[in-house]
């Protein structure tokens, strides 16, 4: 399935280079651009419009270092940094693109910037093969590098698998790569970012995770679908970032995200969720699986979340057991004015009870698996010390989906 | 006297061991009743009682779904399982205890994510622990069918994963397996025990709108069939609870389909009857009371 999806990727890329080479694109011309002012060192977003399937921004009439939202490196939307030695006062920001070249909107100078130094700070793995990072931080532009091992490694715009424009208030704390060889499983690298002039991060050292669970999520339409990017205690998560910190590979698969709902308007019964679990979710044939199930209103006890067993024969599932299945309510959250953070840590914790986690396996410091009532505006998303040994350190029986109950592993 | 000695010391450093295990908190756990059917679900109730001088706070909600109250089962055999709910879910709610407060609810122990939990006749013991406190344990004895009918109804439930999901779900329009086997139970034995249980399910089920992804076949809330089946259970011995949730659930049809007086008339007659249950009410009143505050 996954060769077919970069196939038929390779393909569209194919179509479109095509596209490109034979454009008789109209003229280009920018739409927005936010800031529209600042120091060296600010990073700037442009839209354009018009032009073929990707530009270049000229600064003062300069090229810079151009990046896209979308991980193509394809779009419309692009990104640069100012430069740090700029001097103060108005300079022209263009497009440079299939059809031409924009008309000049003003950047507003307001005087040179210095290089900040940049902090890493955590760091995910999104395929099991090893062949996509991202890592985590504060301080980072467009002009940072990341090196693993003192290699340099591609950066992304965005992530893939799937693909996902990564949004331009975090393009200071995130950063997606392509290592120049495949990260392995169990084995520590060094990851450093280093911005112009050399200035050098903190190198984190890391270790990929050998654990990989394949997760599908379906969802109803407009039900928003992880992963995506949270802020929470001054820290930038992802649903990876929080489970390849305690040795867990996430490969995330979108099924049906625009499941039509028959019965609009009520609130999903536990019933019902089990059937939208059995009706969308596709076991594959091996490894370890769960699948998420993103929809609206919860049962009338207003969980937030659940996590659910398979006990009956799913016809469509025979190869289903325990732990395999949790869903999350969207509109549960609607009251509370950190509706997306909520809703994002719900996922985390239902999904940490498909690792056969326990509200006791919670700490002190509110982390993922603490019981929901107790919550205060502290809350972490990473796991407590806890959780984490549970799922990086126990068999994968009492730990992986599809093993042991939930309440009946033999760890504690 | 050196007996005595050693006696004494073990007696004290029981209590001592208790103390210290149980801290601020007394755990107790009961039933409705003592003796089960095979095949019956199995209802406790949890009192949690701040026996310290100190306020504290704690999880009221006492249902194994919400993971904060744990149940271990031990079986005839001796074997013991902690047991292992078909969902969890979010505990919503945090209460701050007075000195000698209570709280204290329901939790249905039948049927979990291993399956049934009260397979054979026999005696069984019930604990439920809350952080470090561990209630005095609950002996419950399942009785051995009187004849083969009920050794059969007991077989359309226990051989059935289905039907205790149906049970433990209220619902489930997908499940072939549990309607096959609910079928034959309301044809053979309308008037049993175990019927009125999974009628109530059955009535449940009706009483919601069910989604059906598996068939595609989505339904609309029966609210009268659903009725006509609450109905029939009024005179039925089904445990508290089931009465409580039966109420509750036939007077929110009453009111949806317009019939608003009678709708809370059900809930008065029953408060009335649940009040004159001294040891049970403190259990069910609130819920009671909520749907009576819903018909307002």
């Amino acid at each position: 399935m996954k060769v077919f999806i970069r196939f038929l990727l390779a393909m569209s890329l194919l179509g479109i280079l095509v596209l490109a080479i034979s454009c008789e694109c109209p003229q280009p011309n920018i739409e927005s651009m936010n800031p529209s002012s600042g120091p060296g060192g600010t990073i700037v977003e442009v839209v354009y419009s018009g032009g073929g399937i990707s530009g270049t921004v000229v600064f003062d009439g300069a090229d810079v270092e151009t990046r896209t939202a979308s991980n193509l490196g394809l779009g419309n939307i692009l990104r640069f940094t100012v430069p740090y030695n700029a001097t103060a006062g108005n300079k022209n920001v263009q497009v440079r693109s299939q059809g031409g070249t924009t008309p000049a909107v003003a950047f507003n100078v307001t005087g040179p910037g210095a290089v900040p130094i940049p902090a890493l700070d955590g760091f995910a793995i999104s395929r099991a093969d090893g062949s996509e990072i991202t890592v985590f931080g504060a301080n980072f532009s467009t002009l940072s590098r990341v090196f693993i091992d003192g290699t340099e490694v591609d950066r992304y715009a965005g992530n893939s698998d799937p693909i996902r424009a990564l949004p331009f208030d975090f393009v200071d704390n995130v950063i997606i790569c392509q290592p120049a060889t495949n990260l392995n499983q169990g084995s520590s690298y060094n990851v450093q970012v280093t911005n112009p002039g050399g200035v050098n991060s903190n190198i984190l050292n890391i270790t990929v995770p050998d654990r990989v669970c394949r997760m599908e999520f379906d969802a109803l339409e407009n039900i928003p679908v992880p992963d995506y990017y949270v802020w929470q205690n001054n820290t930038v998560n992802t649903f990876r970032r929080t489970y390849t910190e305690c040795g867990w590979i996430i490969e995330l698969a979108y099924g049906d995200t625009a499941v039509v709902d028959p019965q609009a308007g009520s609130a999903f019964s536990y019933a019902d969720l089990y059937s939208f679990w059995q009706a969308n979710a596709n076991e594959p044939a091996a490894g370890y699986y769960m699948h998420g199930a993103f929809v609206t209103d919860g049962p009338a006890e207003a969980p937030r979340g659940v996590m659910f067993m398979n006990t009956g024969s799913v016809p469509s599932l025979p190869a289903a057991d325990f732990r395999e299945g949790f869903a999350c309510f969207w509109d549960d959250f609607a009251v509370y004015a950190d509706r997306p953070q909520k809703y994002f840590r719900t996922t985390l914790h239902e999904a940490g009870h498909g690792f056969n986690l326990y509200h006791s396996d919670q700490s002190a410091n509110q982390t993922v698996m603490t019981a929901t009532n107790i919550l205060d505006a502290g809350w972490h998303c990473y796991f407590s010390n806890v959780s984490c040994t549970h799922l990086e350190s126990h068999s994968l029986t009492d730990v992986a989906p599809g093993g042991t109950a939930f309440g009946a592993r033999t760890c504690h | 006297m050196k007996n005595v000695f050693i006696i004494t010391f073990i007696i004290l450093l029981s209590i001592f061991t208790i103390v210290m295990a149980q801290g601020n908190i007394k755990l107790n756990i009961t039933a409705e009743k003592t003796e089960f059917l095979l095949g019956e679900p199995v209802i406790v109730y949890v009192t949690l009682t701040n026996t310290g001088n100190e306020p504290i706070r704690v999880s009221p909600e006492v249902a194994p779904e919400k993971d904060t109250y744990v149940y271990f089962i031990t079986d005839p055999a001796g074997s013991t399982k902690r047991f292992g709910p078909v969902y969890v879910t979010e505990p919503d709610e945090i209460k701050t205890l007075a000195k000698n407060e209570s709280v204290g609810g329901a939790a249905r122990i039948f049927y979990g994510g291993q399956g049934y939990y009260f397979t054979e006749p026999g005696e069984y013991k019930v604990v439920v622990r809350y952080d470090e406190a561990d209630s005095p344990p609950l002996m419950l004895s399942i009785l051995e069918p009187r004849d083969e009918a009920e050794r059969e109804q007991a077989n359309l439930i226990l051989d059935h994963p289905e039907v205790g999901l149906f049970l433990m779900l209220e619902g489930g329009d997908e499940l072939a397996d549990a309607h096959a086997q609910m079928e034959t139970l309301n044809q053979k034995y309308p008037n049993s025990l175990l019927t009125a249980y999974v009628r109530y399910a059955q009535a449940k089920n009706y009483s919601v709108p069910a989604r059906n992804f598996v068939i595609k076949k989505p339904r609309d809330a029966d609210y009268q069939k659903a009725i006509e089946i609450f109905d029939t259970l009024k005179d039925k011995e089904i445990q508290l609870f089931y009465k409580v949730r039966s109420v509750n659930a036939l007077s929110a049809c009453l009111d949806k389909t317009g019939r608003k007086d009678e709708a809370k008339k059900v809930l008065e007659e029953f408060k009335s009857t649940l009040e004159a249950k001294k040891d049970m009410r403190q259990y069910l009143i609130d819920q009671i009371d909520m749907e009576l505050n819903k018909t307002k």
